[in-house]
């Protein structure tokens, strides 16, 4: 199977990539640490936003190489966790339809995030 | 998201009210029995100390309107605390989280895709939240010396360390509902949309603790460090937990810097 297969399903291996973070035990972070790919491309692997195949081939290769996997492997990936897992909120905001969150409150909703994929990890 | 109440639709939330009433004390009495074994009596720490044993998450978001959430992910429920809030908020928030985390069907396992009402689902969490804060807010009203009727919420406010709508709510439904008292009722409708704007200084005042009306600002990740800390030491091997720790003080110290942020 090519390298270029799965560039052009980039989007499906954006999600695969997800998926065998969330099934390993990583976060994100560690995840970029392991494969020494930074974070911010990491992103943009996740959501297939990765539009130079050079590019592409380099990053998925160190992901291959470090969780022993070959490129169908990577493209026919089956999560192991439960799909249904969305999150839900209850939430207590009693903000009017047209209220915008300031950078500094979304800066602290994305910790927020990772902080609950944590609770997912160690807690589930 | 919670309705906004105004002086508008005030009324039609005591309607609301009387639907839900007999539900939400079943459900505070049904609350006391089982989670409050210890007999704690102060409802701010009640709430908390329930809520702490669900590994309640305590972040400062920097939103007037984000007061908490309930966050489901599959199996598992965290409470979250915007403490960035005046306390008196976070305390309210606290109970209106529990009904989520307890009483919620919109929130059971398997079952939080069913139709629920979701406006009369909030109107029930802020109901059984004013519930279990207030005692006899009317009697206490009425037993305070102050002419200035500001003055008289803002004791309420005090006493039962809870917001200023609340109060008036609590009120209000007792004016209408019990006693028809026309001369409270004209009160409360007069002056629900103009909240005090300098709480903190109408505290001082009054000679008031006015922590009550300022943020506390604090910061916990609900024991998930000692958590990660117990499974390193079971799996002393297993490098990727001891990345994860270190992320996971990484985030602590952002939001530490995040609070720095506010306080100047």
């Amino acid at each position: 199977m090519s390298m270029e297969l799965l560039f052009e399903n980039r989007k499906l291996i954006g999600k695969n990539i997800l998926n065998i973070i969330k099934d390993n035990g990583y976060t994100k972070s560690s995840f970029s640490r392991l494969t020494n790919i930074s974070r911010p491309t990491l992103d943009k692997l996740i959501k297939g936003e990765v539009d130079s195949l050079a590019t592409f081939k380099t990053h998925v290769r160190k992901i291959l190489e470090t969780q022993g996997m070959d490129e169908e492997q990577l493209l026919n990936y089956v999560p192991k966790y439960n799909a249904k897992k969305e999150l839900v909120f209850a939430l207590s905001d009693n903000a009017p339809e047209n209220h915008a969150l300031n950078p500094k409150a979304q800066e602290m909703f994305g910790i927020l995030e990772d902080i609950v994929h944590m609770y997912e990890l160690y807690y589930n | 998201m919670s309705e906004l109440i105004t002086s508008n639709n005030l009324e039609q939330v005591i309607e609301k009210n009387k639907l839900i009433k007999d539900d939400m004390l079943r459900l505070t009495n049904d609350f006391t029995v089982r989670f409050n074994k210890s007999g704690v009596t102060g409802q701010d720490k009640l709430s908390f100390s329930v809520l702490k044993e669900n590994h309640l998450i305590q972040i400062p978001i920097d939103d007037e309107y984000w007061g908490g959430a309930i966050i489901t992910k599959g199996n598992i429920k965290i409470p979250v605390i915007n403490t960035a809030q005046p306390r008196v908020y976070q305390y309210f928030v606290a109970w209106h989280e529990i009904y989520h985390l307890f009483y919620d069907l919109s929130l059971r396992d398997e079952t939080h895709n069913i139709a629920v009402d979701m406006d009369l689902n909030e109107r029930r969490a802020d109901y059984f939240a004013a519930k279990m804060i207030f005692g006899n807010v009317y009697d206490y009203y009425y037993s305070l010396d102050d002419e200035d009727f500001i003055d008289r919420v803002i004791k309420c406010m005090d006493v039962y360390k809870a917001p200023y709508k609340a109060v008036l709510i609590e009120l209000f439904e007792e004016a209408v509902t019990k006693y028809n008292d026309i001369d409270l009722k004209e009160k409360i409708l007069e002056h629900f949309d103009n909240k005090p704007e300098d709480l903190v200084q109408k505290f001082i005042d009054l000679e008031l603790d006015s922590e009550l009306v300022k943020p506390s600002y604090v910061v916990s990740l609900g024991g998930l460090e000692k958590k990660i800390q117990s499974v390193m030491k079971e799996n002393p091997d297993v490098s990727h937990h001891k990345d994860n720790y270190q992320f996971l003080l990484t985030l602590k110290n952002k939001i530490k810097k995040g609070v720095e942020g506010f306080a100047k």
